[in-house]
């Protein structure tokens, strides 16, 4: 049995008086005389996250090839193929799985981030994620 | 919990008067996910827009409801999910970190003005925040909603097994937290 249940379990939350009500009104006012949205999003609303995840792969293939130009490591560069930007963007970019890349990207924690995750944050997320209670105890 | 009969007229009503059945809805959902919300995300101020977004969001994809899952399990996803985006962004922006509240409460006029709980519910409540989020929405829904596991399953996506072996794990963090404020 949980120890807390001995504490009350009234709600003590406080809200505004008569705030349901005014916010009921608040909300069905706010869509008066409004349609639902029934057309789906444009297409260039629903590429944009695929675009900016292009454009930041572009960008990080032209710093690297300027950096190694840059630093001008001609054992490097040797066995290098002169890569144009163009070359780059029509034979690669296009195999890249940009969705993958977008989730990788978005959900790549910092070091700092890491060096601060307890056991017990770890086994919340792998719970989360599905991970049966037995197979966690067996990693961690 | 679950499909209700009102749940059914709401959804009939929905189809033939979209205006009155979406009038019906947030009459019938307005008082539960504030509350729903208002523990995940504490502040009134921020339990208030979150529960305008959601409808709002509930408004626009109303179309998008095709009696696949309920009303309640639908309204209450739209909710976890905005509570949660709340929460994230006043990680990134608030200048009012949670790790702050049980001092908002108990010492700001704006904090003691909508909470209004003993010593003990301010311990319990703390103890409640020091969860991570998802953990905190699974205790939340599961103590005081006193939700079924297969309907929260529905709600968070996340299989019943994983739902009770985080609310015990929650439960057993609550009780080490209080144990240590002793």
């Amino acid at each position: 049995m949980e120890e807390f249940k001995n504490i009350s379990d009234k709600n003590p939350f406080r809200v505004p008086e008569n705030y349901f009500e005014e916010v009921s009104a608040r909300i069905i006012e706010s869509t008066a005389g409004k349609e639902p949205e029934t057309k789906p999003a444009g297409l260039l609303h629903r590429l944009r996250p695929y675009m900016a995840v292009a454009a930041s792969v572009a960008a990080l293939a032209v710093l690297t090839v300027a950096a190694l130009r840059y630093f001008d490591r001609g054992d490097i560069l040797m066995e290098m193929p002169d890569i144009s930007f163009q070359d780059i963007t029509d034979n690669y970019l296009h195999e890249i799985d940009l969705l993958t890349l977008e989730e990788s990207v978005a959900s790549t924690p910092s070091w700092d981030d890491i060096s601060e995750i307890s056991n017990n944050e770890i086994i919340d997320y792998l719970l989360s994620e599905n991970i049966e209670l037995n197979e966690i105890y067996e990693l961690l | 919990m679950g499909v209700t009969i009102q749940d059914n007229e709401i959804a009939a009503l929905l189809k033939e008067n979209t205006g009155r059945g979406f009038r019906m809805l947030v009459e019938q959902y307005s008082r539960r996910l504030y509350w729903h919300i208002r523990r995940i995300v504490i502040l009134h101020e921020d339990a208030d827009d979150t529960l305008q977004n959601t409808f709002m969001n509930a408004w626009k994809n109303i179309s998008a409801f095709r009696n696949e899952s309920s009303l309640y399990t639908w309204l209450y996803t739209i909710a976890t999910n905005e509570a949660l985006a709340t929460m994230n962004r006043r990680k990134r922006n608030s200048s009012v970190s949670l790790d702050e509240i049980s001092k908002y409460f108990e010492s700001s006029e704006e904090g003691a003005a909508w909470f209004d709980g003993d010593e003990a519910q301010v311990k319990l409540q703390n103890a409640i925040l020091k969860l991570p989020d998802k953990q905190r929405v699974v205790f939340n829904l599961r103590y005081y909603g006193e939700m079924p596991y297969e309907e929260m399953s529905k709600v968070l996506g996340t299989s019943e097994g994983a739902l009770k072996a985080s609310y015990h794990h929650a439960v057993k963090k609550i009780e080490q937290n209080l144990m240590r404020d002793d």
